[in-house]
């Protein structure tokens, strides 16, 4: 079997939140362990704004108005004006250094975020990159490290300062007049009730569009990399159809949480009105009754108190404004920790050692494997190679070739058996210390944007411009490397754009043995590079492998003959083994394979119902 | 700024939504300025020990003001969210229709992360400015102007002091803007690093394993996570220092209203209720003047972002057609290249001066060297670039002059790389014709020799494919892509080395079925089996992006060129083979007759 199963996505993509908002809460605030003297500042400045807040309405209201301007005192009034002014310079302080805290704190929890995710992706096993969607993991690093933003810290920051300003105003209504206090706290549960009902429904709504950004983003994707296949079949108008489709869902979703953030908003206005209005219409009352004593006492304690019940709003409006950007805060943060949260599969065990220099012997031992446990993709593999010998996998495609050789890597663990390298078992040696010694040409090739200088080095970064030249002169790419318009300093676009496949194959030939690798492994290295570079590179092998353990997967059967020895796999099992010689004379697959590729194609008629039929 | 233009452009396509919107927000505005009014008489009601009648009428008006004044914003609100919403929807269209357009070069030149990030992130914040800080201009402009004429009418003077210290804060923050400005376009620059990066990383975690690298790779994503965080503060530091002192313009301006308001009221000039009425006004000015800083901020963002946007939606796709461009109907499939010249880079050729014939239905194999410029004559002949100089026919139409779709159209191409959408093996087979029928589908793959692993995956031709879906070998994908290609039943058939990752048991069956196909159309392709080599009509040699030799196997094996010392060498390494095939063959017989005398 040559596929992969992606039986079950690594990460969730519904809009549903799974993980516990504390949950969330409290992981986050782990990453803000570091900045605790920030913290505190931003704390310290929190408290010193809210009671400036508070303590204008009052100056304003029961002093300013009741007891210096309404009864005419000018002295009082100079003496309390230069009070405000100094209240009005601290608040300025404290704002001042709470948003820089704030910034500070909020900037410094995402470059944290984005570091551990991006090492923790480099740890992560290739199975959860297989069932995993590339844009929706950018989309996660990216896009939501970014919606957590600075929302998270401040929201938190003002939320508790919202709290304190709540409870202090509530207590300062108190100190002032108990009976109107009660009657202004009427509305305290019509608010409470209706933030519940918007609750849930603001969670959908955010949930929605983060999901549905990211299927646009994983739409633009797919479309970039199929580029040229839809140039080339002109499906340019289907493809836009299918992008308006991802783009409208997104539309919609961003809609809806318009509309229910548009009821939201009046509706609190409405309570806060009415609030005013209960105050008013008491207040009212209990003064024509002379109940708040002396008019003028009044006036300041009713001023006062319409300052403090729009105050009162102001926060419970603000604890559900910001409700919204903690949600969706917390919604990228669960993205994220869903990616921390997979477990890499393979990692070094904790007795893991490092290995010394290999010689360069593979022992595999009853060793079954399936990308899904449930279907082997190798069945009970046994085999040994010594050092610097050099052994051709043959068989046709998906009989088991490159998973032989990705378990040799330790991409993936067998279910069953053992692999061991010079006799320690692959498992109990560290990764890194048995990758170093290998060198590998996979199939596909892949290179980074840089300099064709920087691809090769990639595999040995202290190498000299000098050893980089040679290894490339000994792969045969050297030639066309010297007439591109840079030579080595040739600017190559992501995966490697303007280099014919053959010429990336020589890169990357030339990256693998620039590390002088114990190991080396080629995956259909030389399939796509032309008979006159492949004869050249072939007299450079010989001396290659020489030197070292040498597993070669080749189609082209003239690439394979020199093999020390050559395994014939078919349907996940070693069917022939021997040198090119023994298994000709065996007469088995591979002398049909063998036969097969020298073979003339024959004609026959064929034709499509669509065409002319003959 | 042009790109206001361009965006206007889209606003103005919604014209009625925003009208109504503005209609809307003129009346929550007077309802807003009316509101304090009613506050004041309140109070002047109570001071002067009023009518609670008419305490409780006043109130009725407030609320029921406050009710309507709901319903407004909340319509207006929606509107305005419809309609930015509306406009993110258009460009990021627009932004996707104009990528699709681009010609390859275009993509060498740009990287994915970077189109992704200003299709997404970027047409958002635009989005994010029209649904907010947009609304907030138009609120505030009307605010403005009627809290202004309402302050004037109650104290001019005092209105005047209002207002020069609340330009004060105008002053601030276009100091601000000036000086926030170049760090958050510096910022988006990091960001869009960081996601190239990111996007590399990921794409190529295969090659980063292998080499055991995930160190180096770690660091490479140090270098633009921290500069973006740098920038980010910088712009925290910038926002810390000038925006407090807004608050603490606003507070000073409530300081002097409360000082000269009660020097007037003492001397008896003024009501406590006017007061009350005014100091109201000038605190909802506080709010527009915050907000226009909000507003620039966003406008800022909102500018380097919608640039970059637009940058994408104006680029000119460098191959396009002309405006009087043919569209091809019928084709007989006759190529020529006419001293044809090219190179990505002009001051560079990587074809010189090519002249090539092709008549209908004859098949040609390209060979050369890697680099020698076969993959660009075929890039050149789809019309993914344009000639640098010289022309390419097809039946005697200059390839500029016909319709690029038609072009295409006719031509179908098995590349070298091979990409697989996430879709179903049927509809990537059918992916060049999408109303293909099922029958045809399953022809096309049982030829390219797909359809037995096909009907052997879980759900067969219905099963997803691609990133999503289920993995396929290499040899698995280039099938389908074959089956792709043949589907089309094109006039003109380019493989670009497209059975390279095929087995020889599947490349032999797919060769046979090929070999029927090839009759009546014509072929390109680049190959590096002799085998197939030797049937093709002609052969061109290339190297060095020169058409070295040319001519059919007999021709160029008489000629002794560098066609023939290639052929000899390949067939060197093949005869030992064939011999010892034929020395299998033959045991395999005395073997069957050994069996067969002894069976008997």
């Amino acid at each position: 079997m040559g596929w992969r199963f992606h039986h079950r996505p690594p990460l969730e993509k519904t809009a549903e939140r799974r993980m516990p908002t504390r949950v969330i809460f409290t992981r986050l605030l782990k990453y803000l362990s570091p900045y605790k003297g920030w913290i505190a500042a931003v704390i310290l400045s929190v408290i010193i704004t809210s009671i400036t807040d508070i303590a204008s309405p009052y100056i304003l209201g029961r002093e300013i108005v009741s007891r210096y301007i309404l009864r005419g005192d000018l002295e009082g009034l100079k003496t309390i004006i230069v009070v405000f002014i100094g209240i009005q310079a601290t608040n300025w302080i404290a704002n001042t250094i709470r948003m820089y805290g704030l910034g500070k704190i909020g900037q410094s929890l995402l470059f944290r975020i984005r570091e551990k995710v991006f090492a923790h992706l480099q740890e992560l096993s290739f199975s959860f990159f297989d069932r995993s969607d590339t844009g929706d993991l950018i989309s996660r690093v990216t896009n939501d490290t970014d919606a957590i933003g600075e929302a998270f810290t401040s929201g938190l920051i003002q939320v508790a300062s919202d709290i304190l300003i709540l409870f202090m105003t509530v207590a300062v209504m108190f100190s002032i007049n108990v009976q109107l206090s009660l009657v202004s706290m009427i509305i305290v549960p019509m608010i409470v009730a209706i933030a519940i009902i918007f609750h849930s429904k603001f969670r959908v709504a955010y949930q929605m569009q983060r999901t549905r950004i990211s299927n646009v983003t994983s739409k633009l994707q797919e479309t970039i990399s199929g580029i040229r296949e839809i140039q080339s079949f002109t499906r340019e108008k289907d493809a836009m159809k299918e992008f308006k489709n991802v783009n409208l869902e997104n539309f919609q979703a961003n809609l809806r949480a318009t509309k229910v953030w548009g009821t939201f908003f009046p509706t609190i206005q409405l309570m806060q009105s009415i609030g005013m209005g209960i105050v008013v219409l008491y207040g009212g009352w209990l003064s024509l009754n002379g109940a708040l004593g002396p008019i003028e006492d009044a006036i300041g304690t009713l001023i006062t108190f319409m300052f403090y019940v729009g105050m009162f709003f102001g926060p419970i409006f603000d604890l559900t404004n910001f409700y919204n950007t903690i949600q969706s805060a917390l919604a990228a943060a669960e993205r994220i920790f869903e990616i921390l949260d997979v477990e890499p599969e393979i990692k070094d065990s904790k007795d893991a050692v490092e290995i010394p220099k290999i010689r360069g012997e593979i022992k595999f031992e009853n060793v079954t494997f399936g990308y899904d446990p449930k279907r082997p993709v190798l069945h009970n593999i046994s085999f040994h190679i010594k050092p610097k010998e050099t052994v051709a996998l043959v068989g046709p495609t998906g009989a088991g070739k490159s998973t032989i050789i990705k378990l040799l890597c330790r991409f993936y663990d067998p279910q069953k058996g053992q692999i061991l390298i010079d006799g320690y078992n692959i498992k109990k040696i560290k990764r890194n210390s048995f990758r170093k010694q290998l060198g590998i040409v996979l199939q596909e090739t892949f290179l980074f944007s840089g300099t064709i200088m920087d691809n090769i080095r990639y595999g040995r970064l202290d190498a000299s411009d000098e050893m980089v030249m040679a290894a490339a002169k000994l792969v045969g790419a050297h030639e066309f490397i010297e007439r591109l318009p840079d030579g080595y300093n040739t600017k190559i676009g992501e995966g490697g754009a303007g280099l014919s496949v053959g010429q990336k194959q020589l890169i990357s030939f030339a990256r693998a043995l620039l590390r002088n690798p114990a190991i080396l492994i080629l995956d259909e290295a030389t399939s796509s590079i032309d008979p006159y570079t492949d004869l050249l590179i072939r007299k450079a092998m010989k001396l290659l492998l020489k030197d070292r353990t040498s597993i070669i997967i080749a189609h082209r059967l003239s690439t394979v003959r020199d093999a020390d020895r050559i395994f014939v796999i078919d349907d996940g099992r070693i069917i022939e083994e021997g040198t090119h010689e023994d298994l000709l004379r065996k007469g088995g697959l591979y002398s049909r394979l063998y036969e097969m590729q020298f073979r003339e194609p024959t004609a026959e008629t064929i034709t499509f119902s669509h065409g002319k039929q003959k | 700024m042009a790109f206001i233009s361009k965006l206007t452009r889209y606003v103005i396509r919604r014209w009625h939504l925003f009208i109504f919107m503005i209609i809307c927000t003129l009346l929550t505005t007077s309802i807003n300025i009316y509101i304090p009014r009613l506050g004041g008489q309140v109070i002047k009601n109570i001071l002067e020990a009023g009518d609670f009648n008419a305490l409780v009428w006043l109130v009725i008006q407030i609320i029921g003001f406050t009710g309507v004044l709901g319903i407004l914003s909340f319509l207006s609100r929606y509107m305005n969210g419809y309609f930015s919403q509306k406009i993110v929807y258009e460009i990021r269209n627009d932004a996707f229709r104009s990528i699709q357009r681009q010609s390859l070069a275009f993509f060498n030149k740009t990287d994915t992360g970077q189109l992704i990030s200003r299709a997404t992130t970027d047409t958002e914040r635009v989005g994010r400015f029209l649904g907010f800080q947009f609304r907030m201009l138009i609120e505030t402009s009307f605010l403005l102007v009627g809290v202004i004429a309402s302050m004037v009418m109650i104290d001019l003077e005092l209105t005047c002091i209002s207002l020069a210290l609340l330009s004060l804060i105008l002053v601030s923050f276009s100091l601000f803007g000036k000086k926030i400005r170049p760090v958050i376009s510096e910022s988006r620059g990091h960001f869009a690093n960081l996601t190239s990066v990111l996007w590399e990383s990921i794409s190529g975690i295969r090659i980063v394993r292998a080499f055991a690298m995930e160190d180096h790779e770690r660091e490479k994503f140090q270098k633009p996570n921290n500069a973006y965080y740098r920038s980010m503060i910088k712009a925290a530091g910038l926002r810390a220092t000038f925006i407090p002192i807004t608050g603490l313009i606003g507070g000073l301006m409530m300081v002097v209203i409360t000082w000269i308001g009660g020097l007037r009221i003492i001397e008896g000039r003024m009501g406590v209720d006017t007061l009350y009425v005014f100091s109201n006004y000038a605190t909802m000015l506080m709010r527009p003047m915050r907000l226009i800083g909000m507003i620039w901020t966003g406008y800022q963002r909102m500018a380097a972002a919608g640039e970059r946007v637009f940058q994408i939606i104006e680029a000119e796709p460098e191959v396009k057609d002309k405006p009087n461009a043919v569209e091809l109907k019928e084709l007989k499939g006759h190529i020529k290249f006419e001293n044809v010249y090219f190179g990505y880079d002009k001051e560079k050729p990587i074809l010189k001066n090519i002249n090539l014939e092709i008549k209908p239905g004859e098949t040609v194999a390209l060979l050369g060297p890697t680099g020698s410029g076969k993959s660009t004559i075929i890039r050149l002949l789809m019309r993914f670039y344009d000639v640098t100089s010289g022309r390419i026919l097809i039946d005697e139409y200059d390839i500029r002059d016909i319709k690029i779709r038609s072009l295409r159209k006719h031509i179908g191409i098995v590349s070298q790389e091979i990409f697989l959408f996430n879709k179903s093996v049927k509809e990537n087979i059918s992916f060049g014709k999408p109303n293909a029928s099922i029958k045809d589908i399953i022809k096309a793959a049982k030829i390219a020799q797909a359809h037995e692993f096909i009907v052997k995956l879980p759900n067969g031709y219905d099963t997803i494919i691609g990133e999503r879906g289920i993995d396929l070998s290499g040899g698995q994908r280039q099938r389908i892509a074959i089956a792709r290609a043949l589907l089309l039943d094109p006039k003109i058939l380019v493989l670009d080395d497209s059975t390279s990752s095929v087995d020889v048991d599947t490349e032999y069956e797919i060769q046979k079925a090929l070999s029927a196909l090839l009759k009546n159309r014509t072929t390109i392709m680049i190959t590096q089996r002799i085998s197939t080599i030797r049937n093709a009509d002609k052969i061109i040699v290339m190297d060095n992006g020169e058409i070295i030799e040319e001519g059919d196997h007999e021709t160029l094996m008489a000629k002794k060129g560098v066609y023939y010392r290639l052929y000899q060498t390949l067939y060197e390494a093949q005869k030992e083979a064939l011999e010892a095939v034929e020395a299998q063959k033959r045991l395999e017989e005395e073997k069957l007759i050994l069996t067969r005398n002894g069976g008997e």
